[in-house]
């Protein structure tokens, strides 16, 4: 509807987040209503580029269904997002194009080889020859895949399912990182390296992780956004988090907020 | 490589992965050459009897192209009626089914992409499966003899019938390539294909018991009257015009159900 703001100059104004800087992320009461089942409740929340910032909730808070309105997989009944200052809705292949989102069930075909389904993802992207092979090959690296690039995405343990899914997402470097639970099912060993990367790639992504593993936001993130019942409420960073609640530990909040 | 190379050749990998396709591959042959066997056994019986009867005439008309190839073709359709729905059954339905269908709508691609680049990896796998037919003029080739021509096996007339058979899957797939987009189930997807097409395949038998107009409707809607020509190789524009139209028809309910599924 307002595509004609929707042009990159908008990514210039300010972030109230930790980090400031531009805003990459920029959700406005966004909603989503199932039939009768309000999912999301007029959702609002801004990314500063660079930030790393953990979305928490409980199970069927509506992380998921925010986090896809968000990458275009899925559109709000009302209310919009923009990333990198391209409308979610009006300019959704301007969006595609800088954004990495690996989905909750990480979306690999059990029939490719793990290069196959890298290519794949790889020509999705764009990306051509040279470019898409270094690509490729540093998202190889950083998931630390290369004993397994020739066998069979279906043949491989879940967790290594999930660390194919997080190359794909990285592949062509995208601006913006959206992460749906990367650490669901891998083993304790697996999470720890998954973390560390997650950490990494903050210097050069900005990431939205949804979680609801409350050790992994203090890990990992400078800030929260919590959302419960479709409904935010907390957004703040971990510091300010501590601050306000008299030097509570994040269970301790979280659970109180669960609670209300 | 683009997104629609990409697509193409993802595609041609999956179907050639899984088993699905060397089943339908094998059913073909097997299937294609019993009709071809039972047909060749018919050839037989119809020159024995002609000499039998003296009917110098009757012998002189008989050729492989009307009594073997031509029945091959037309039989191929059916054929297709059952395979089919086999091998497009999968296309959308287990995208949706195992949630990669979230990676195609979440890259910077269009549906359109998708569903042509699915379509030229199926159109690849067809042409192929195609391609074994021509196992049967060639054999005619080597060990038939013919009396009256100097090539036993009329070359453009086959040809033509190839072209009917290739046009007819091009529309099949098409059908299938729909009802997969209507469904996360590759069996409903593919049952659905099934009675789809085998009622488009009853209206040739409908029609010619209605009268008048609708009877000629219904037979045109039939692909059963469409092949005939082919089959003997006649070309004629409006077979070729039922065949695109068909499929572009179905494509576009694909299209439609695709994108829809990106905005419900």
């Amino acid at each position: 509807m307002e595509a004609a703001e929707a042009s990159a100059g908008d990514a210039k104004t300010s972030s109230p987040g930790a980090s400031g800087g531009e805003t990459l992320i920029e959700v406005e009461n966004l909603t989503k209503f199932y039939r009768d089942f309000h999912a999301v409740k007029g959702a609002s929340f801004k990314l500063g580029r660079g930030e790393v910032v953990g979305f928490l909730g409980p199970n069927g808070a509506g992380k998921s269904t925010t986090m896809r309105m968000l990458v275009g997989a899925l559109p709000a009944t009302s209310g919009r997002a923009r990333v990198c200052g391209f409308d979610v809705h009006e300019d959704d292949i301007e969006v595609k194009r800088r954004i990495g989102y690996l989905p909750e069930i990480p979306p690999v075909y059990f029939d490719l080889t793990v290069m196959d389904q890298l290519k794949f993802g790889a020509s999705l992207k764009g990306l051509k020859g040279a470019e898409a092979r270094a690509s490729i090959e540093k998202s190889i690296d950083r998931c630390q895949l290369q004993e397994h690039v020739y066998r069979l995405v279906g043949q491989l343990s879940k967790g290594f399912r999930q660390r194919v899914g997080l190359a794909q997402a990285l592949l062509g470097k995208p601006e913006v990182l959206i992460l749906d639970e990367p650490t669901v099912g891998l083993d304790p060993k697996q999470i720890q390296y998954v973390r560390a990367l997650i950490q990494e790639l903050a210097t050069e992504h900005t990431v939205l992780l949804s979680t609801h593993i409350l050790q992994e936001v203090t890990m990992v993130a400078q800030r929260v956004i919590m959302i419960r019942r479709g409904e935010i409420v907390i957004d703040d960073t971990l510091a300010d988090l501590h601050k306000k609640h008299d030097g509570k530990s994040i269970e301790e909040i979280f659970l109180a907020k669960v609670e209300e | 490589m683009t997104p629609f190379l990409g697509i193409f050749k993802k595609e041609l990998k999956v179907a050639f992965t899984t088993p699905v396709a060397y089943v339908v591959f094998f059913l073909f042959a097997l299937i294609s050459s019993a009709i071809f066997w039972s047909q060749l056994r018919d050839y037989e019986r119809l020159v024995q009897r002609s000499k039998h009867i003296e009917d110098a005439e009757f012998l002189a008309q008989l050729n492989f192209n009307d009594v073997i190839l031509s029945e091959l073709f037309i039989n191929v359709q059916i054929i297709f009626i059952f395979l089919l729905p086999i091998l497009t059954m999968r296309v959308f339905a287990e995208e949706r089914k195992q949630k990669t269908m979230e990676l195609l709508m979440t890259t910077p691609i269009t549906t359109g992409t998708v569903v042509f680049g699915k379509y030229a990896a199926m159109l690849a796998v067809l042409v192929c499966l195609i391609a074994l037919l021509f196992v049967y003029p060639i054999i005619l080739t080597m060990f038939g003899e013919s009396s009256i021509n100097a090539s036993v096996v009329d070359w453009n007339t086959c040809l033509l019938g190839m072209l009917g058979v290739f046009l007819c899957a091009v529309t099949f797939s098409a059908v299938g390539f729909a009802f997969s987009s209507f469904t996360d189930s590759q069996i409903v997807a593919a049952l659905i294909t099934f009675f789809m097409l085998l009622l488009l395949w009853f209206l040739g038998g409908a029609s010619a018991s209605v009268h008048g107009v609708v009877g000629d409707v219904l037979g045109f809607l039939s692909p059963l009257n469409h092949i005939q020509n082919f089959a003997k190789g006649v070309l004629h524009i409006g077979d070729v015009v039922y065949y695109l139209s068909m499929a572009t028809l179905f494509l576009v309910v694909a299209y439609r159900a695709v994108e829809g599924q990106k905005w419900a």
